[in-house]
């Protein structure tokens, strides 16, 4: 708006922010941890799923993934976005075949899907058609989006490693340096 | 556009909300003209129906399936009556102050609401969702009496936010102040539904709106030429607030229960409780229920 004089453009939470926070919804967190816990289980996806899957294995999935954390790297987005990627991925791996050759496809449209769901401001398709070198087309990107939607049915309001862990982290009074160095075990 | 429609399987009346159909994807939009372009699954749509999705309580509008065909996608929920707004203006003058016996009749209607408005907002609190658009016309009245809370467009999953969200949430008239002093990118959560609930009782009792503010400096006078200027900000809001607050004029806080004529004073002590200045004093939803003002038998007066 017009009366923006003498605000700084951004400014960084401080801790007061934190504690405000932690403050404001002490309440619902046992709750909210209680309920995340129970959907976890209902919406992992299962352990072995991959031996249904003829033309990809394990380590095709660990290429792909370390592809997506480049990308993601490279796109600035949130670890959330990135943990919800892979669940999004191993879902739909989970009840769809997939060829080797679209493989790459089902991992940039799951991180499209991600980034729509958890960022400000999400990248745009061409940045994904972009990032695969022109491997798949816009129209491509889009038709498995709505092929990944319908399978997962919308659910994607499900608990990742990171929303127990930044739990943990606060029982265990880490501070935001312990934060990182477990994220970046997980 | 939303149509309503019949379940040839179930026979269950649902509600269709149909999204204008993408531009298409072949032709004329090329990689320069990206504006126009198809990006899929519109972001605003997804979070709302994966929400929506995850919801499962009463006083939630239920979201039943949606489909999603080349580029047509289509939200089918629970069938539920008109909005709250529209139930508030199909009221004449009459029922807010003239006539006292009709006045009685909308302060027992807005208690009855009101409930129901804090069950809708604490049940998603308990499950990580944060709302960020609570307002009269996002709650559906049914044919039972029971109101549905909808509106997910703007809500996003959020258990303890740390980083900081966007500030172009909640329509201004029912955006708390710790949004619209926030700067670029505020901290907040789930207190700032709690003042557009507050907001929204306020206008099931009068008939107004209670802060129509025109911009958003002109929506924070409103706050504050009712109730008050704070004399220190930095203590009242939690947070650094942007150094013009003090250039505004210091007003002393006006009577709620005058605002709000004949709402008991269990009434307006609730709703100055949803109205405090700093977020965590501000009454939480769960709280909210338990406040004398909702004790005893409500249940509506035959009429």
């Amino acid at each position: 708006g017009q009366v923006r004089e003498g605000e700084e453009v951004e400014r960084a939470p401080s801790d007061e922010h934190g504690r405000y926070n932690e403050m404001a919804v002490t309440e619902y967190v046992d709750e909210i941890y209680s309920n995340l816990r129970m959907k976890e289980t209902e919406l992992a996806p299962p352990v072995n799923y991959m031996t249904q899957q003829d033309d990809i294995n394990e380590k095709m999935r660990a290429i792909l993934i370390d592809w997506l954390v480049e990308v993601h790297l490279k796109f600035k987005l949130r670890h959330e976005t990135l943990f919800l990627t892979v669940n999004i991925l191993d879902r739909f791996l989970a009840v769809q075949k997939v060829n080797r050759q679209r493989l790459q496809l089902v991992g940039v449209v799951s991180l499209m899907i991600a980034a729509k769901y958890e960022e400000i401001y999400p990248p745009e398709v061409r940045d994904y058609v972009y990032i695969c070198d022109n491997a798949y087309s816009r129209e491509q990107i889009i038709q498995m989006e709505q092929t990944i939607l319908a399978k997962l049915n919308f659910r994607l309001t499900v608990p990742t490693p990171r929303s127990f862990l930044k739990r943990f982290c606060k029982a265990a009074q880490g501070d935001s340096r312990l934060l990182l160095l477990i994220s970046y075990l997980l | 556009m939303v149509v309503k429609c019949e379940s040839r399987v179930s026979g269950k009346v649902m509600v269709v909300k149909r999204i204008k159909k993408m531009p298409s994807v072949s032709g004329d939009a090329s990689d320069e003209d990206e504006a126009g372009a198809d990006q899929g699954f519109p972001v605003r749509y997804l979070r709302e129906a994966c929400l929506l999705r995850a919801c499962n309580h009463p006083n939630v509008m239920k979201l039943e399936f949606v489909t999603y065909h080349e580029g047509q996608i289509e939200l089918f929920s629970e069938f539920v009556g008109l909005n709250v707004e529209d139930y508030i203006s199909s009221l004449s003058d009459e029922y807010f102050t003239r006539n006292k016996q009709k006045h009685e009749w909308v302060l027992q209607l807005g208690r009855y609401f009101m409930k129901q408005v804090l069950k809708g907002i604490d049940y998603c609190h308990s499950i990580g969702i944060l709302l960020r658009d609570v307002k009269p016309r996002n709650f559906l009245i049914s044919s039972d009496g029971t109101l549905k809370l909808t509106g997910f467009v703007l809500a996003r999953f959020s258990l303890l936010p740390e980083e900081p969200l966007t500030q172009q949430v909640v329509t201004l008239s029912y955006r708390a102040p710790e949004i619209i002093l926030g700067g670029t990118y505020p901290v907040y959560t789930a207190p700032v539904d709690i003042w557009s609930a507050g907001c929204t009782f306020a206008e099931m009792i009068t008939g107004r709106t209670l802060f129509e503010g025109d911009s958003e400096i002109g929506q924070l006078l409103k706050i504050f030429k009712l109730l008050g200027t704070p004399s220190d900000c930095n203590k009242s809001f939690c947070f650094e607030v942007p150094s013009y607050i003090e250039l505004l004029p210091q007003w002393q806080p006006q009577s709620l229960s005058e605002r709000l004529e004949g709402l008991c004073d269990e009434g307006v002590d609730l709703l100055s409780r949803m109205l405090l200045y700093h977020p965590c004093s501000r009454i939480t939803a769960r709280d909210a229920l338990k406040h004398p003002y909702f004790q005893g038998d409500h249940s509506l007066m035959k009429t």
